[in-house]
């Protein structure tokens, strides 16, 4: 419960810690405006945006609440464009994580069976090769042909492209667990008995592979979602991660508070989601709470 | 440490190899014009292989620049909230916690913002690698104070501190004296683990347009020629520095893996 609540605790600390950093900013003041009244106009309306002068740091919120645009551009965000955009980004986002956990498990069996045959360089070659490539490279290389294709399957693909790096990434990390369990004294006397290898794979490894499997979701998902600023971007899918990326170089103090608080609350979704499930696949889990 | 294995040996000579060739192509106008097998890059006018491995002499000085600010600020943080203890360091780590579960992307376009909005466009523009350098240690800074308090206190348990404490040695004089060797040596090892992740989430950073485009990293090389895909073949321009990077990247790898077997044997053989 205490791993939950810090999970939980992590939105309204980053939401105010963000508030209070935007908020000491000095006010940046456009090359365009020369005179004094332009500068104090500007001013005027970062300080509306933000509730700087005032210290409240629920004033992007409640503008948010109440359909008001939080840029300060010519731009219109209100809260339904960024639930919208939310919603797009947490799709493709969801979708890669489904796609991340098989995923790994597939590069995990296939990494123990080349190293069991005596093939460790290959599983290494690719492992190290998903650990030294940038998590956008697939999505540009993949992006001429996706490009061409209609919006659905433009939001498959990048989910897709999203989880190849991070899913063999994963794989690696629970491919040390898997070796460890195979050569286990239960593997052993399953074996012996004569239960199939699909059968104690899924029904006697697994299920002691999944803890390890749930501590790496965590950074997996914060992964995705670094990878889903520049997936985006390459694909052009006019998400969440694009309008962050957008409001941090405008300089948009509500805005950029609003979006990091809303990332740090899918992160701890996440934290939470892996927390909630664990006690379900881990009796250890179970045992200490 | 111990000595480098084969695997080290080679990780060290490749990896010089890079800084010495990626230094002469940043300073040196097209020095591989001739030798080059790749088309020359239309985008700088120069030969692929000179402005890709000038690109990879950027990445690699943001890599190890941020990476040796992280750490120190790391160590010394991490040495004071041993030697402060109790509530300081219980809170000091509940905050580096805080910063360390938000991904580094996300945290380092905010630095960026404060960066940018605290030294102005004009600072920026002038040294776009100082601000660049200056928003990658703000991110990178967490996981190592993390690993270094934990390390700290973990060897706080021995007999020697034991001893040192019996002798009426101070917190202060049994961290900065008797444990600093401890702290070292895993910085060491955590400055080369942080380098690759750095310069990867440098690469994500310059990608999607944040920063001085004058600065042309190797994912600033890649977002430039990742937009020609449509029309020039990968096998041109995107895959030679992508190689380039992943060669980087993992002679840093393998010599942060040795030298963290070293300092095992070290810490285990020795003290």
């Amino acid at each position: 419960m205490r791993r939950v609540f810090g999970a939980l605790l992590l939105v309204p600390a980053v939401s105010l810690a963000t508030w209070l950093l935007v908020a000491v900013l000095p006010v940046p003041v456009p090359e365009g405006a020369r005179n004094t009244a332009q500068i104090r106009e500007v001013e005027r309306q970062y300080d509306d945006a933000l509730g700087a002068s005032s210290w409240d740091p629920s004033k992007p919120w409640r503008r948010l609440a109440a359909g008001e645009n939080l840029s300060r551009g010519e731009r219109q965000v209100r809260g339904w464009e960024l639930l919208q955009k939310l919603a797009g980004s947490t799709k493709i986002g969801a979708a890669a994580l489904m796609i991340v956990i098989p995923l790994a498990f597939a590069a995990a069996i296939s990494l123990v069976s080349l190293r069991q045959r005596r093939l460790s360089i290959v599983g290494n070659a690719i492992t190290t090769f998903a650990f030294a490539t940038p998590i956008f490279i697939p999505a540009m290389l993949a992006a001429p042909w996706v490009v061409e294709t209609g919006r659905v399957r433009e939001t498959l693909a990048a989910a897709a492209l999203m989880a190849l790096v991070p899913g063999l990434g994963l794989g690696e990390q629970i491919a040390a667990s898997l070796a460890r369990e195979q050569g286990a004294d239960y593997v052993r006397t399953a074996r012996s008995k004569g239960v199939p290898p699909q059968r104690i794979l899924v029904a006697h490894v697994l299920p002691n592979v999944w803890p390890d499997l749930l501590d790496g979701l965590r950074p997996t998902a914060a992964a995705l979602l670094a990878g889903s600023f520049a997936v985006e971007h390459i694909l052009g899918l006019p998400y969440f991660g694009r309008l962050y990326v957008q409001a941090v170089v405008d300089q948009d103090p509500a805005l950029v508070v609003v979006c990091v608080t809303l990332f740090a609350a899918l992160v701890a979704l996440v934290g939470l989601a892996v927390e909630i499930v664990r006690p379900h696949l881990d009796p250890r889990a179970r045992r200490v709470r | 440490m111990s000595r480098l294995s084969i695997a080290g040996r080679i990780a060290a000579v490749v990896l010089a190899a890079l800084v010495i060739s990626s230094a002469w192509a940043a300073h040196q106008a097209d020095p591989f014009a001739t030798t080059c097998p790749f088309p020359e890059d239309l985008s700088y006018d120069v030969s692929t292989c000179s402005v890709a491995l000038a690109g990879l002499w950027i990445s690699l000085v943001l890599g190890f620049a941020s990476a040796a600010l992280a750490v120190v600020f790391a160590a010394t943080l991490a040495a004071s909230v041993r030697i402060a203890a109790g509530w300081v360091d219980a809170t000091v780590m509940r905050v580096v916690d805080g910063f360390f579960s938000l991904p580094d992307v996300l945290v380092i376009l905010i630095a960026h913002l404060v960066v940018v909005s605290f030294v102005g466009e004009h600072a920026v523009a002038a040294h776009p690698m100082a601000v660049m350098i200056a928003s990658l240690a703000i991110v990178s800074w967490t996981g190592p104070a993390r690993v270094l308090r934990d390390r700290l206190e973990t060897v706080e348990h021995k007999d020697f501190v034991a001893a040192a404490v019996a002798l009426g040695a101070t917190r202060s004089r049994i961290v900065l004296v008797h444990l600093r060797p401890f702290l070292t040596e895993r910085a060491v090892v955590l400055f080369f683990q942080r380098v690759p992740a750095v310069i990867l989430a440098e690469s994500i950073v310059s990608y999607i347009g944040v920063g001085n485009p004058d600065l042309v990293s190797l994912g600033r090389y890649l977002a430039v020629h990742g937009r020609e895909l449509a029309y020039a073949t990968p096998l041109d321009h995107v895959v030679p520095a992508w190689l380039l990077l992943s060669v980087a990247l993992l002679s840093v790898r393998v010599l942060a893996t040795e030298l963290g077997r070293g300092v095992g044997d070290v810490v285990e053989g020795n003290r």
